[in-house]
């Protein structure tokens, strides 16, 4: 009986040995791999996260202008139960606005934007973008505004500045300074499905953003 | 497979005969322009059709897959001798993924604009068959000196590859090089080439020149 199980016994740690032998390298690899991207990660994590404050410090920037605060005043919870937090621009102690991050399926892959508002919600200030891989030359048009240039309609991020958002946007086609009235956003030619994408960004955004603040 | 195998084939050829003394410079040399991964061998098409919209973008991909493509062959001609067969492609994917990573996570560190523009196509270096190739054609069977300089010639021709292609589109797509206005004023700008068309129109004729000039015939 003891013969037996003294044969199993080996028969066992022969399969363990031949195991390691076999599998150490990929074992200690993964170890040593293991320990050396998170020491990477480490090095590393908190100048990822500050690039990302500065981006969206210099996007808020952009839409309330210096000398905000932005307080954090709640989450929103979207229908596929994930939260969204939205927050209370303040100036000088007194409620300026709001603004989110939100983002929407673009032509190219998700388009993420920083919202601003007034404190009705009734006016969108603007938009910035916090992530956008659309096309070059095309659906990228989305990102630039004016700054300066003397024709201001010809931008299609400058359609949203001060934009009355009492009514839900939507996409028009065809030439700016005619089409562009009421609700109608004009869309950037030849990009229709990243103009469509921001104005649902924007659309959705007010929604939620309503429906949590209840105004 | 046709292309392993002569490489496999050459490989042996050479463990067989004498290592000649200047075999680290002949794979480095070899890597620019005779065996040059885009030109040549037609590897790593995915970055070559996707990042080669603008000059720096392509730049810093073709930086991010040299270090990748130095270190994964230095780290598996280091392991060669140690490596059994049946782990090959497992140990050659945990050490591509592995510095994969540490260049993604450099760049949203220190180059967060680019980071951003190349998107997931960091990541899908672990997915480029150029690194994959050379450790298995050339790091798993040669010393760390020859695999080191093989990755850097490869390295470079790759990224000279992208470069010239990024160079030929951001000019006519967008009158740019390296974001600066270089076509003279009234340029229109040849916007088919900023797509993903041009990329292949681009790459088409690029081949087909390189091809007809440098061709064996």
């Amino acid at each position: 009986m003891a013969s037996i199980f003294l044969a199993e016994v080996k028969k066992y740690m022969a399969m363990l040995i031949d195991f390691i032998k076999k599998s150490w390298l990929a074992v200690v690899s993964a170890l040593v791999f293991g320990l050396l991207v998170s020491g990477v990660h480490g090095m590393l994590k908190e100048e990822i996260k500050q690039n990302a404050i500065d981006a969206m410090n210099k996007n808020r920037v952009n839409l309330f202008g210096e000398g905000c605060e932005y307080i954090k005043d709640g989450d929103i919870v979207l229908p596929d139960d994930s939260k969204i937090e939205y927050f209370k621009a303040v100036k000088d102690a007194e409620h300026v606005g709001y603004t989110l991050v939100y983002s929407g399926g673009g032509f190219a892959d998700k388009i993420t934007l920083v919202l601003g508002y007034d404190k009705d919600i009734t006016k969108l200030l603007g938009y910035e973008v916090l992530k956008c891989l659309e096309t070059p030359g095309f659906g990228d048009k989305i990102k630039y505004d004016s700054d300066g240039e003397p024709d201001p309609v010809a931008f299609f991020k400058d359609r949203f500045v001060a934009r009355s958002v009492k009514e839900k946007l939507a996409v028009v086609k065809g030439d700016p300074i005619k089409y562009e009235e009421g609700s109608s956003v004009v869309a950037i030619s030849g990009s229709t499905i990243s103009s469509q994408a921001v104005v649902s960004i924007v659309n959705k955004a007010t929604k939620y953003l309503r429906r949590a603040t209840g105004k | 497979m046709v292309y392993f195998q002569d490489e496999y084939n050459m490989a042996d050829n050479e463990l067989k005969m004498n290592v000649k003394p200047n075999e680290a410079m002949m794979h480095f040399v070899k890597g620019l322009w005779e065996e040059n991964p885009i030109f040549r061998q037609l590897l790593g098409m995915c970055p070559v059709l996707a990042v080669t919209g603008q000059l720096q973008p392509a730049l810093t991909m073709g930086a991010a897959t040299t270090f990748v493509l130095v270190c994964s062959n230095l780290v598996v001609s280091f392991m060669r001798n140690i490596l059994q067969p049946h782990l090959r492609i497992l140990m050659f994917t945990i050490t591509i993924a592995t510095f994969v990573t540490i260049a993604d996570l450099f760049l949203q560190a220190r180059l967060p604009e680019m980071s951003e523009k190349l998107g997931s196509f960091v990541q899908l270096i672990i997915v480029n068959c150029l690194i994959i190739g050379r450790a298995e054609a050339c790091a798993s069977r040669k010393s760390i000196g020859v695999s080191l300089f093989d990755a850097i010639g490869m390295g470079i021709g790759f990224t000279f590859g992208l470069c010239s292609l990024a160079a030929v589109r951001e000019l006519l797509g967008e009158g740019k090089l390296f974001g600066v206005h270089v076509m003279p004023d009234g340029y229109v700008n040849w916007s088919v080439m900023a797509l993903p068309a041009g990329a292949f129109i681009t790459l088409g004729i690029m081949l087909g020149l390189s091809n007809h000039f440098f061709g064996k015939k």
